[in-house]
């Protein structure tokens, strides 16, 4: 049996802030909860103007959403519809880790956000996957106004990690990667907005998936209506990842994998100079990492027998398929390159274009 | 007459193919393993995809030029499992400016090298033009003979002439 308790908001509206002239507003309430028989109830008040919200949970055990019920009380997402299956809708299934971040709606399909009471079904589990009762589920929720499913801007924090922002040929590089990423994003009717600073943080940055208490401090600095993205050396102390999105999707508040992570080293290649095709392949990394913040996945893996959810992004089945029928993809695994010279990636289907004005930090 | 076979010899170089060497079955696998964007693969992973993955990663090293992470991949691999075997081509890559992303590869992996090898390669690239990209590196190594190699050296002392008195008249 699983018993229903309702998430007590301890500071209501700890932050309204407008952004950008299309008055979009982001709303964030914070509030915790405790499990009976392994789940408890989060309630998300929805008012007529807001059309997307996130949860974050922070608990004492692994935290996934079980069940999403809307206010006319059916069900629109059940985690046992999507487990198990070859494809990917949200990390928020699956209980990975104690931080959970969950944004509805996903896709255009999955139903428009309706005024009424949301009901959000979380659940605790242990290693072995246990339903543990008693769980104490810190919740933090966020609500978006912002209707416009065609234009929406991203605020992005970069932050330089030590000794980073101060190497010319970085910055340059970064600059103009940026300015590859807003052409990428422009036909979407989307805008990063950037704005970027220095900082002691360690230049071999941590891995995101694997949380991190330095980017959880870090982020705590930041706004709540917009992304972080840390620009270092290396990663996890390797060259191996050249960017690393903490989750898919990603929060909007702080926790300790609340970001996204850059190698410079890892993309200017063996010589250490970003050449024009390097800093392409840059901006395109950028817009890849946070497309994978925002909710999007893979629209294949590259065992080429997971997909993602978008009905408009084939289900191949084969690398040569694949390369042909998703090739110039943004969220594409891989680049497709030939030894000295990739194509560009730079498209989006409809349906991951309204992934990503879905999430609610686009606004 | 000479003019026109000088004209036709230019059209000969200008048109010219540039051959570029062609990958193994082995060595393109390899690169079709490390051209990914996200999670990199292991480097045993990639030992499973070659007969002779030290001298073919070295061959990734040099001729994969895009993704600009694949050569960088590769030379982590034969950092890490192949340091003796091509002890001399990373002496190479970290006194030579145009593989500047091979010698900060090098330098951020010394602590996790035997320090013989660690010292060997710091010496080169303090001694070398990348010098103070090193020396910032290497300060705080792990192996205390290269911290030693990359600490500032005290200011020599320079004989002062003693100071006299101008006694003005």
């Amino acid at each position: 049996m699983r018993a229903i308790l309702l998430l007590s908001l301890l500071g209501a509206c700890d932050l309204l802030k407008e952004v950008g002239d299309d008055s979009s507003t982001l709303l964030t309430e914070e509030g915790e909860v405790v499990t009976e028989s392994g789940v408890a109830t989060v309630e998300v008040d929805v008012d007529s103007v807001e059309t997307a919200f996130m949860i974050t949970a922070d608990g004492e055990h692994l935290v996934s959403v079980d069940e999403i019920i809307d206010p006319d009380g059916d069900t629109v997402l059940l985690w046992s519809d999507w487990t198990g299956t070859d494809t990917n809708l949200t990390s928020a299934i699956y209980p990975a880790s104690s931080e959970m971040v969950l944004n509805w709606p996903v896709r255009a399909e999955d139903a428009r956000v309706k005024p009424g009471k949301w009901r959000v079904v979380l659940s605790a589990v242990n290693s072995e996957g246990r339903y543990q009762s008693g769980s104490t589920i810190k919740v933090t929720v966020q609500t978006k106004d912002d209707n416009d499913f065609l234009n929406g801007r991203v605020n992005v924090r970069l932050v330089y990690a030590e000794g980073v922002g101060e190497i010319a040929a970085v910055r340059d590089a970064m600059d103009a990667g940026i300015e590859r990423w807003k052409e990428i994003w422009a036909p979407y009717g989307l805008t990063p907005v950037v704005t970027t600073e220095t900082s002691d943080f360690s230049a071999n940055l941590p891995y995101p998936g694997e949380g991190s208490e330095e980017i959880y401090d870090l982020v705590m600095d930041s706004y709540e209506d917009e992304l972080t993205m840390i620009v270092g050396e290396t990663i996890r102390g390797s060259t191996d990842y050249l960017g690393v999105a903490g989750a898919i999707p990603g929060t909007l508040t702080a926790n300790t994998r609340s970001a996204v992570v850059v190698s410079w080293l890892a993309s200017a290649g063996t010589d250490g100079v970003f050449q024009d095709t390097d800093i392409t392949i840059l901006g395109e990394t950028m817009a890849h990492e946070v497309g994978h913040y925002m909710g999007l996945f893979h629209p294949v893996e590259q065992s080429w027998r997971t997909w993602d959810a978008c009905d408009d992004t084939p289900d191949c089945t084969s690398e040569g398929a694949c390369v042909s029928a998703l090739g110039t993809n943004l969220m594409f695994p891989t680049p497709v390159c030939e030894f000295d010279g990739c194509i560009e990636q730079d498209q989006l289907s409809l349906v991951q274009e309204g992934i990503l004005h879905r999430y609610t930090g686009t606004l | 007459m000479i003019t026109t076979l000088l004209l036709l010899s230019g059209m000969a170089e200008a048109t010219t193919p540039i051959v570029r060497p062609k990958p193994t079955a082995e060595q393109r696998a390899l690169y079709d393993a490390l051209k990914v964007r996200d999670d990199g693969p292991s480097c045993e992973a990639l030992a499973a995809l070659s007969q002779d993955i030290a001298s073919d990663l070295i061959w990734i090293v040099d001729h994969a030029t895009q993704p600009p992470w694949a050569g960088i991949r590769a030379a982590r691999c034969i950092l890490s499992d192949h340091l003796e075997a091509k002890a001399t081509d990373i002496d190479a890559w970290v006194v030579d400016p145009s593989k500047k992303g091979l010698a900060l590869l090098t330098l951020s992996m010394l602590d996790e090298v035997p320090e013989p090898a660690a010292v060997r390669f710091a010496t080169l690239a303090l001694d070398g033009p990348l010098a103070d990209d090193a020396r910032s590196r290497l300060v705080d190594s792990v192996h205390p003979a290269v911290a030693n190699l990359a600490a500032p050296t005290a200011a020599p002392v320079v004989p002062q002439e003693p100071k006299t008195d101008v006694i003005e008249d």
